[in-house]
């Protein structure tokens, strides 16, 4: 990747973030952290811009930059004019990351949105006029170049005679208070009763915590006129660096120690009894309290410096390609694959030692497996942020007042299938605004507040992510959706569907029932491309909805598409996996059983009739079904529906594999995955499986 | 420089007027040795300090040790800035409870 790439990239992910603070402080204009987020991402567009050899981007960037400026010093206010061109600027500055080389529209355009950015600041016309103009970019990136935070410990105990002598060590804590965040504690545990007490000599010390960017030579330099015989000790107990050689905080009685004010017995004797360290060393010991007290403060101020660093370190993640990303986890699926034959190996030859290293292996690779799968992780809410403002331009543009509220944007989900989600939500979100949510007026002679609510939230649920758009609209007629099914001859005249089953007939290919066609959607072209891409995921959505209050629209997505857990049954010679998350139990059924329903595929279990589908008739497995089969029972829905196999063999990490092109289209299964004894066993897509079966049933009748 | 001590019921009430540092830090000493009752409760005035050092605050953090070792309380009632600053620095005001 070329340098400009990484600018592309970077100043990429520096829009987006530019977007979403502007987008909120349309909402908090006074939101001072939001000033400053955009502020900052412009800052730093325009400084690598310029870096990099983008000198109009960096120039007009740097205007932007200036007005924002003001809104941190309180000279310009946030306006909604002010937003707009904002977010035209951002959008602009995109166009100019994309244009190698560039036209003059570009420099129009610039011209255009710095003469509105002027008429809002006074006195900016001028510079503004002059846009194209070189602009020398006078700037701090010295900044950039911020040394890093280290903590100190300083002990200070002053001569004897230091205050006869002219010595004070006030002004020396004052000057190391400049330095930065500082802990001062005075020990006055020196000092002696009244009647012995001589105000000339000096009794005090101090134990001096100082977090600060300065290097030790300047903490050094402090203590530059102080004489020799004061006893002054600076030690560095927090270096700042990335990779702390003591990850966690030492413990009071550690650092007591560490400074001398303790013994280790005597920290081992507290440590016995269980009290607060303390408190014990305080009473029993004879440790002052302040010493106790400025361990504890010492014990605080490295925590907090480490964690600040943490929050900064975590900010600072490693770019990687997705590609790379995807060939780690092909690898972790190969080595899955090859574990299991490991294991296979392992019993078939009976080696305890080779038994051992199997298990750590299958512990080793269900880690390994794990943390591949963390990585390809992305919060949603990467997503999220793009339609906040798809939101604000679409309800401008249908002249509606809609607000977008997001939820569970920490929600993580496989990279993949955020990427492949983005535009099936983008479907449902416009769907909700230009169909779920009424005009202004229409909502206020409703009853309605005329702001409507669009909520967008993601939640894990076991396996699964649900994610959820809810508008407060006008909802779907279910009589309205019911003529139209009628008329597609989706359902016969006389059927009675209930009305979860109407709304989900929207996902059916062609239907719409819009009136009117907007530009926006309404189409009937949309839902059932949606439901589409989102079973390739291998997730579900329906919709629900109440008249007049607003529709829900649930899209439940599994975690990751790569590596499922899977209960492996065997019908015959041949092997299946079952989505465990989908297991719900195993139940015998025996022939007898069998004979008594006469037929019917129902089983009863604990009062309740499951109706089950023989895998080995769907298969047409070869070999006799053994006397007493198994059902793996499993969640459909709110329903349960049972898969008969000859015996269940147990849980299995199976790593998804395609099923090929000539196999692609067929229903009821997901894919295949690769046993430990090399033999191939397919994935069945039970919910697919479980519609065959009961339209089978249907036509049966 | 003056140094006052009003003693009112279980209350003993300093003012002191002007620095208070190493150059008087004896004499102050000599009047706290004097005149103070260490039993009893001690609010100190320090609104009319012009300048205090580590010794002046030495000495309040000595005659406030003896009144906390004998169970009552200090308190600081009125303080000018350079005083406040000047405990704040050293933190004496944690060191004698009154924080």
């Amino acid at each position: 990747m070329s340098l400009e790439d990484t600018f592309r990239e970077e100043a990429d992910e520096l829009l987006v973030d530019l977007e979403a603070a502007l987008l909120e402080l349309e909402e908090e204009p006074e939101d001072r952290d939001c000033v400053d987020r955009a502020f900052r991402a412009m800052h730093t567009i325009k400084g690598s811009g310029a870096m990099f050899g983008f000198d109009k981007l960096a120039a007009f960037t740097h205007h932007l930059e200036n007005a924002f400026d003001l809104v941190r010093t309180g000279e310009l206010n946030i306006t909604k004019d002010l937003i707009n061109i904002g977010l035209d600027s951002g959008d602009h500055i995109r166009d100019m990351l994309e244009d190698t080389e560039p036209t003059p529209d570009v420099d129009k355009h610039s011209a255009v949105l710095l003469e509105r950015l002027g008429s809002l600041i006074p006195g900016v016309n001028e510079v503004a006029a002059k846009a194209n103009a070189e602009q020398t970019i006078e700037d701090t990136e010295k900044a950039a170049a911020t040394n890093v935070d280290k903590t100190y410990r300083i002990r200070i105990k002053p001569a004897d005679d230091a205050f006869a002598n002219g010595m004070d060590p006030l002004p020396i804590l004052r000057e190391l208070q400049s330095l930065g965040p500082c802990h001062i504690t005075t020990i006055t545990s020196e000092l002696p009763d009244v009647d012995s007490f001589d105000p000339e000599q000096s009794y005090l010390a101090w134990d001096i915590v100082l977090t600060t960017d300065q290097d030790k030579n300047a903490v050094d330099d402090v203590f530059i006129f102080v004489d020799g015989d004061w006893e002054i000790g600076i030690e560095l107990i927090d270096d700042g660096g990335h990779w702390s050689d003591t990850p966690d905080t030492k413990s009071v009685g550690e650092i007591l120690v560490e400074k001398g004010d303790a013994t280790h017995d005597q920290v081992e004797h507290a440590h016995a009894q269980q009290k607060k360290i303390g408190e014990i060393l305080t009473e029993e010991e004879n440790v002052s309290p302040e010493r106790v007290k400025a361990a504890l403060e010492e014990q605080q101020v490295v925590k907090k410096a480490q964690k600040q660093r943490k929050a900064k370190e975590g900010a600072a993640n490693v770019k990687v390609p997705a590609d790379k990303l995807d060939t780690l986890m092909d690898l972790v699926g190969e080595l899955v694959i090859a574990q299991a034959r490991l294991n296979q190996s392992a019993v078939d030859i009976l080696d305890p030692s080779l038994i051992s290293i199997a298990e750590d292996m299958e512990r080793l690779t269900t880690d390994l497996r794990d943390n591949t799968l963390g990585l390809r992780m992305l919060p949603i809410g990467t997503t999220f942020a793009r339609f906040r403002r798809l939101v604000r331009d679409l309800s401008n543009d249908l002249g509606k007042e809609i607000e977008l509220i997001t939820e569970g944007a920490e929600t993580e989900l496989d990279k993949t299938v955020i990427d492949k989600l983005g535009d099936p939500l983008v479907h449902l979100i416009r769907n909700s605004l230009d169909h779920g949510i009424e005009s202004p007026e229409d909502r206020v002679a409703k009853g309605k507040s005329s702001l409507g609510t669009v909520k967008l939230s993601a939640v894990h649920s076991e396996s699964h992510v649900v994610i959820k758009i809810e508008d407060d609209g006008a909802g779907i007629d279910p009589d309205i959706i019911r003529a139209k099914s009628i008329e597609r001859g989706l359902i016969k005249e006389d059927a009675n569907p209930t009305d979860h089953e109407l709304y989900n007939m929207v996902f059916e290919a062609g239907f719409s029932t819009a009136k009117t066609v907007s530009n926006i959607s309404g189409r009937g072209v949309g839902m059932d491309v949606v439901k589409r891409s989102i079973e390739s995921l291998r997730g579900k959505v329906s919709i629900d909805s109440e008249l007049g209050k607003g529709s829900v629209v649930t899209v439940e997505l599994p975690l990751t598409l790569a590596i499922i857990e899977g209960l492996l049954i065997g019908v015959g010679s041949e092997n299946y996996v079952l989505p465990l998350s989908l297991v719900e139990e195993c139940i015998e059924l025996s022939a007898e059983e069998v004979e008594k329903a006469r037929g019917s595929r129902l089983v009863e279990v604990r009062g309740e009739l499951v109706p089950y589908l023989r895998l080995r008739e769907c298969f047409n497995n070869d070999g006799e079904a053994p006397q007493i089969e198994q059902i793996v029972i499993v969640r459909n829905g709110d329903s349960r529906f049972g898969f008969t196999a000859d015996e269940v063999i147990g849980q299995h990490q199976t790593v998804i594999k395609g099923l090929g092109k000539m196999y692609e289209g067929i229903k009821g299964l997901s894919g295949a995955t690769i046993l430990g004894n090399g033999a191939v066993a397919l994935i069945l897509d039970a919910p697919a499986l479980i519609q065959l079966a009961v339209s089978e049933h249907s036509t049966m009748h | 420089m003056a140094l006052t001590i009003e003693t009112e019921n279980d209350i003993n009430r300093v003012k002191i007027d002007g620095d208070l540092t190493i150059y008087n830090a004896s004499e102050y000493c000599q009047i706290f040795k004097e005149s103070f009752k260490s039993d009893k409760n001690l609010e100190i005035d320090l609104s009319a300090v012009e300048e205090v050092d580590t010794s002046g605050l030495q000495i309040l953090a000595v005659f406030g040790k003896q009144v906390i070792d004998n169970g009552a309380e200090v308190s600081f009632s009125e303080c000018s800035d350079d005083a406040a600053a000047a405990l704040k620095t050293c933190r004496l005001l944690a060191a004698l409870n009154c924080e």
